[in-house]
């Protein structure tokens, strides 16, 4: 009961050592209860050595996505063990051309070669996942566990990531920012629950950004071409990176600088190569061998094969004099066509321009407002008395035909967009084109990211992922950026909402939202009244307001999400029962488009004001 | 995330460490509460979704299943049907054994699942119900409760725990309430297993926060609405299940229940504690008597449906012939009168009450046997599956079910409860201090839970509880203890297909029990038990690993299963023995500072 007592002399195996308390020193030998093997380091090493407290903060993580394994997972689950199968049965050859399942690969090689890497152990652990056949929509427990598990240990990727960013820094901000990605709701929510590989991907960018800060610009960049090659989706910000590489990186001199830039070239060129040459060369090899076959048996497997031979056949006098020559000849035309065809294909499967301008959920980007507003003018003209024709695409779906979802103003394009976004990271590509600086790509990058996903064409709301992950980095940089970080991880993670639609997830997303928002408004909060000093020795001073404060308009905000969380789980269901299934959703797209709009202007300002 | 609240370290020590995880302290405690709660609450959540006990087993089900037939059953009967046997409630399927104010939390739940999902309460047709709504409501009652009782209770455990008997940095504050909460077992069983076992402990917790606080009165009520809530109680719904047809025997032998508490478990602890007090107080009379009545008034409250129709089994009862009608009302009156003595005695806290209501019992049973010996094939034994108690261990060598009659292993085992906790009341009395009462806590739950007749596995939960209050003191008891209560759960919850929550769970444990945090530590670094602790650990390690690979030989199919419970017996026995030479100690110490203060 008393202090005194606490530290008598004890019985047993318990002799305790009064009054002197050196908790570090004495942990060591206690911790023998290493069930995670990957545990007993961060007792036996200094508390302090980094290294061991990420380790720490990302396996209690991991604990918490092993929890959720049995969860909700959407078809991306039934998607990527297909490209299991894919990858696991058939020749490289025809990793994009099998249509046995709708969920044909549409991520680039790269990618195609990690679920082929991963695809070993599937075997091993489910012989069934992996057929191509017998697999489809296959979900026996060992096969979920195993997904699951490739997901989580990937994410390893992401915490070695963010290690590599913020080793330079303060133990708080570190351990904050770890904090902010590593528990990141949006993460959890997109890859452990609904399932895909966001964690690992963007651990890859963020080791690219980290060999940027560090002024490894060789490195980033080859990281940064592996990427692409992994998720094709990361290069909206291949520009930016083009232009602070090119500026930063190949400088010097004009030879000097040339000779970097075709190391640098080389580099990306190589990285390149080795993702999408073997499915040239094996492709021309197939077409040879089939080919041949075509040839002397005169039937055709490939549809392109099949052209080509056509094309031999309409002329077939003038060729007829000398065979081997003619087999030359088709080969030849074969080679082009079949490569321009494979290349192609693999484009044609990561590009989707023949899916509508937004997602069946809207994103909440630039295009929600376009739309809106199309509808309230043709509304309001309506009831003018014009007479506008009611559009009958959806803007979901395809472009069909001619006919343009929107009423009364101009059609989108893919084309459109296309400018669109380029022209809005123009500011950011001049910046960097002037005054290339590694402590800002970061933040051009997330720019970048944040531009594709409030123009881009059928834009996922995953997509937001992109940016907010990148911008927890730089949120302990400034107030200003604490408070918009604030802001934009609530609303991106909410705008993710409607991907978990079943009630058992229902809790789950909103107390990782809470837990989320309760620790970055702790860790702001605190990190910016106790440093306020450390904080103004940074080059924005002038915004420092030093405090972490949730203004009322941005209380107001939040305070409105709630309402729109309230009115669709709550008031909806009462008011319209099961008619209007739509309306909820749109109005958390619509919602979540103001706060993204914000995030996008405010980021404007902050690169165009920051030098 | 919240272990980083507990890293922070002591603003007094201040050094680069302290700065590490200060980011959540500094912003005053409570937001780190929050946080901690809040993961508190996501923990429970994912385990949630997770297979329940008896999922998709027919006929019986399991404990899932016993819970949602008391709601279908309290919602549908009225009060005075809950206990008996008729048409509708069939006692023989999941029959409500446990006190009233489990059939009240049934009721409310009931309620609450109705208003969802009416099919999953509806009379008899919903036996066996189970749809995904209904058990994502059933989750959410237990999560209900848990944050309604349960949280709130250790919250302010931790309030007077560190307002007077600890002086804790903010962190180990943090940490010591991450540890309570996050208990690997009590979430297993309650979110996994599903049980409601968090309603009981947390009015434990209150009451024993309450008692530490000097609200000796609130404390009392508060522990009499734990030991209403949950028993353990088989021995009686297996009696009674054999006289259903009598109206109000379930009742009569309800009030043998209270000898049978589950949360009995801790009664010798605080009757020691709370006597030993009143004892040294001006008028040690009047403080017992205050006690008393408070305990006697909850009890009436609670009973109050049972005690106000007395009279009505002697006019309406209807089924049974004259003879057995005549029977019954001979057996119940001294039963009643025994069992209202029995409740003034309890109110004394007194352990003899548990010696009274075994009598009482016994006294019903000399009937009850013969009419269990026709009509039911079987009665439950002293211990059950493979529970790491003393019956059960030892069972490997002596028989006991063989050697003795259940009636004869009641008696033995009663005495051996009483005779093992005896002690630490003893020095409870002698030394009413809070640590000690902690201690007693421990180590009487610990007794009961080795030497008490018909214990599950489950009710190592008990023991771990007080371990839990104790983790910043004791923390090498307390992770020993929490271990080894896994690893003794372990094959149960493997039954129910918790392997993932409880190998997630168990990480979350040793990661949060090490998290990198400064806190007061009276762990000695050169003990010559390190080899012997790594040694043991390491045993358990590959227990696990061994029961869930290898298939037993066919010879002994549950070899596995018995050399587990040696294990996990050998340590709490180890802990048991510690915590009463603890208590022994505290005692010395208490009369050394008396010593002291008058040399002065």
């Amino acid at each position: 009961m008393s202090p005194s007592s606490s530290s008598s002399p004890t019985l047993k195996s318990q002799p305790q050592t009064p009054l002197r308390r050196r908790p570090k020193a004495m942990k060591p030998p206690k911790n023998h209860h290493k069930h995670h093997s990957d545990q007993t380091p961060i007792l036996k090493l200094k508390p302090n050595r980094p290294i061991t407290e990420i380790l720490w903060v990302s396996l209690v993580a991991t604990c918490i996505k092993f929890l959720l394994i049995p969860a909700y997972h959407s078809t991306d689950f039934e998607v990527h063990r297909n490209w299991l199968a894919i990858t696991h049965s058939l020749p490289l050859s025809q990793w994009y051309s099998d249509e046995t399942s709708p969920w044909t690969l549409d991520y680039p090689p790269f990618f195609a070669h990690f679920e082929h890497f991963l695809s070993f152990f599937a075997s091993l652990v489910d012989p069934i996942m992996v057929h191509l056949q017998h697999g489809l929509n296959y979900k026996s427990q060992p096969t979920i566990l195993f997904q699951r598990l490739t997901v989580i240990v990937s994410d390893f990727v992401l915490v070695f990531g963010i290690y590599r960013l913020t080793r330079n820094l303060g133990y708080k901000e570190r351990v904050l920012i770890w904090v902010l990605v590593i528990f990141s709701p949006g993460l959890m929510i997109v890859d452990h629950l609904h399932f895909q590989y966001n964690g690992f991907l963007l651990g890859i960018l963020l080791i690219s950004l980290s060999a940027l800060e560090e002024g490894k610009d060789l490195l980033g960049g080859f990281v940064f071409a592996v990427l692409l090659c992994f998720k094709h989706l990361f290069a909206v910000a291949a520009p930016v990176y083009f232009v602070y590489l090119l500026r930063h990186y190949c400088r010097g001199g004009l030879i000097r600088g040339f000779g970097r830039l075709v190391i640098m070239g080389s580099a990306v060129v190589a990285v390149f190569a080795a993702a999408y040459g073997p499915f040239l060369y094996h492709g021309q090899k197939d077409l040879v061998r089939q080919e041949c076959i075509d040839i002397f048996t005169n039937t055709s497997r490939n549809k392109m094969t099949f052209m080509v031979l056509e094309q031999q056949q309409a002329r077939p006098q003038s060729q007829s004099g000398s065979i081997p020559g003619g087999i030359i000849k088709t080969v030849i035309s074969c080679f082009a066509v079949y490569s321009a065809f494979l290349i192609q294909q693999v484009f044609h499967r990561m590009f989707p321009f023949g899916r509508g301008l937004c997602h069946a959920y809207w994103a909440p980007n630039f295009w929600v407002f376009y739309i809106i507003l199309d509808k309230v003018l043709a509304f309001s003209l309506v009831k003018m008395g014009f007479s506008i024709q009611t559009p009958t695409a959806s803007f979901t779906g395809g472009l069909v035909g001619d006919s343009s979802p929107f009423a009364v103003l101009p059609r989108v394009t893919p084309m459109v967009t296309f400018s669109i976004v380029l022209l809005a990271i123009a500011p950011c590509l001049i910046k960097a084109w002037k005054d290339p600086q590694p402590r800002m790509i970061t933040r051009w990058i997330a720019y970048a990211y944040t531009c594709g996903f409030m123009f881009g064409w059928h834009v996922h709301e995953k997509a937001s992922l992109h940016f907010v992950i990148p911008l927890a980095i730089i949120s302990l940089k400034s107030v200003e950026d604490a408070k918009h970080y604030f802001y934009l991880s609530i609303v991106s993670c909410y705008s993710l909402f409607p991907l978990l639609f079943e009630a058992q997830e229902y809790p789950i997303k909103v107390l990782l939202l809470l837990l989320h928002a309760t620790l970055m408004w702790i860790g702001f909060s605190s990190h910016f009244t106790t440093t306020h000093r450390k904080a103004a020795e940074t080059e924005q001073t002038k915004y420092d307001k030093t405090r972490f404060i949730v203004g009322w308009f941005g209380k107001l905000y939040l305070l409105g999400l709630v309402a729109v969380e309230i009115y669709g789980q709550f008031v909806h269901p009462i008011l319209f029962a099961e008619r209007l299934p739509f309306l909820p959703l749109m109005m958390i797209s619509i919602y979540c488009a103001f706060g993204m709009m914000y995030s996008w202007i405010w980021q404007l300002r902050q690169i165009i004001k920051l030098h | 995330m919240e272990k980083k609240t507990k890293k922070a370290t002591k603003p007094s020590r201040n050094d680069s460490e302290s700065t590490i995880w200060s980011f959540l302290t500094q912003k005053g405690t409570t937001a780190s509460f929050i946080c901690i709660t809040l993961f508190a609450i996501l923990v429970r959540i994912a385990v949630s979704i997770h297979p329940y006990s008896g999922a998709g087993t027919p006929p019986k089900y399991g404990d899932y299943e016993a819970q949602r037939h008391w709601m279908e059953i309290t919602l549908n009967l009225p009060v005075r049907e809950w206990y008996r046997n008729n048409t509708v409630n069939n006692l023989k399927y999941w029959g409500l054994d446990y006190p009233p104010l489990t059939a009240y939390q049934s009721y409310i739940h009931g309620l609450f699942l109705r208003y969802f999902d009416p099919q999953s309460v509806e009379l008899y047709t919903s036996r066996g119900y189970e749809s995904y709504i209904g058990k994502l409501l059933m989750r959410w009652t237990v999560l209900l409760s848990d944050v309604l009782i349960f949280f709130p209770a250790v919250i302010y455990f931790i309030i007077v725990y560190y307002s007077g008997i600890h002086e804790g940095s903010k962190s180990g504050r943090l940490w010591h309430f991450a540890m309570i909460l996050l208990n690997p077992c009590l979430i297993l069983i309650d979110h996994g297993h599903f049980q409601y076992n968090c309603i009981s402990l947390g009015f434990t917790v209150a009451a024993v926060s309450a008692i530490l606080s000097d609200r000796d009165i609130v404390g009392s009520i508060l522990f009499s609405l734990a030991l209403n809530h949950k028993q353990d109680i088989w021995l009686c719904s297996e009696a009674l299940e054999s006289r259903n047809d009598i109206a109000y025997f379930r009742l009569v032998d309800s009030w043998g229940i209270v000898g049978n508490l589950m949360s009995a478990y801790f009664a010798p602890a605080f009757f020691g504690y709370l006597f030993g007090k009143c004892l040294r107080r001006h008028n040690p009379f009047l403080e017992v008597l205050k006690l008393g009545l408070a305990v006697l008034g909850t009890f009436t409250v609670l009973w109050w449906p049972y005690l106000y129709s007395l009279e009505a089994p002697f006019e309406v009862t209807g089924s049974g012939s004259i003879v057995l009608k005549m029977i019954t009302n001979i057996l119940k009156s001294p039963q009643l009168i025994i069992g209202g003595v029995t409740i003034v005695i309890f109110v004394l806290r007194n352990t003899v009450s548990e010696l009274m209501l075994r009598l009482a019992l016994g006294k019903g049973e000399l009937k009850l046997l013969e009419v269990l010996s026709r009509l039911a094939p079987f009665e439950r034994g002293i211990y059950e599956d493979y529970v790491a108690n003393f019956w059960c261990t030892t069972s490997v060598i002596v028989k006991w079910k063989r050697l003795f009659s259940t009636q004869a292993l009641r008696i033995l085992s009663l005495v051996s409860t009483v005779s093992t906790c005896l002690p630490s009341m003893l020095l409870l009395i002698l030394a009413p201090s809070r640590r000690n009462f902690l201690f007693g806590l421990l180590s009487s739950a610990l007794s009961f839970y080795f030497f008490s007749f018909q214990v599950h596995e489950k009710s190592i939960l008990l023991p771990l509880l007080p371990a839990s209050f104790l983790a910043i003191d004791e923390p090498l008891i307390f992770r020993w203890l929490t271990y080894f209560a896994l690893l003794s759960m372990f094959p149960l919850l493997r039954r129910d297909e918790l392997i993932l929550p409880y190998v997630a769970l168990y990480g979350i444990f040793v990661l949060l029990y090490n998290a990198p945090v400064q806190r007061e530590d009276s762990r000695q670094t050169h003990s010559p038990f390190t080899t012997l602790k790594y040694f043991v650990i390491t045993c358990s390690l590959l227990l696990h690993i061994v029961y869930f690979m290898i298939t037993p030989p066919r010879r002994y199919p549950f070899l596995f299963e018995a050399v587990m419970m040696l294990l996990c017996f050998s340590q709490f026995f180890f802990i048991f023995m510690y915590t009463n030479m603890k208590q022994w100690e505290l005692l010395k110490l208490s009369s050394q500072t008396v010593r002291e203060k008058k040399n002065i």
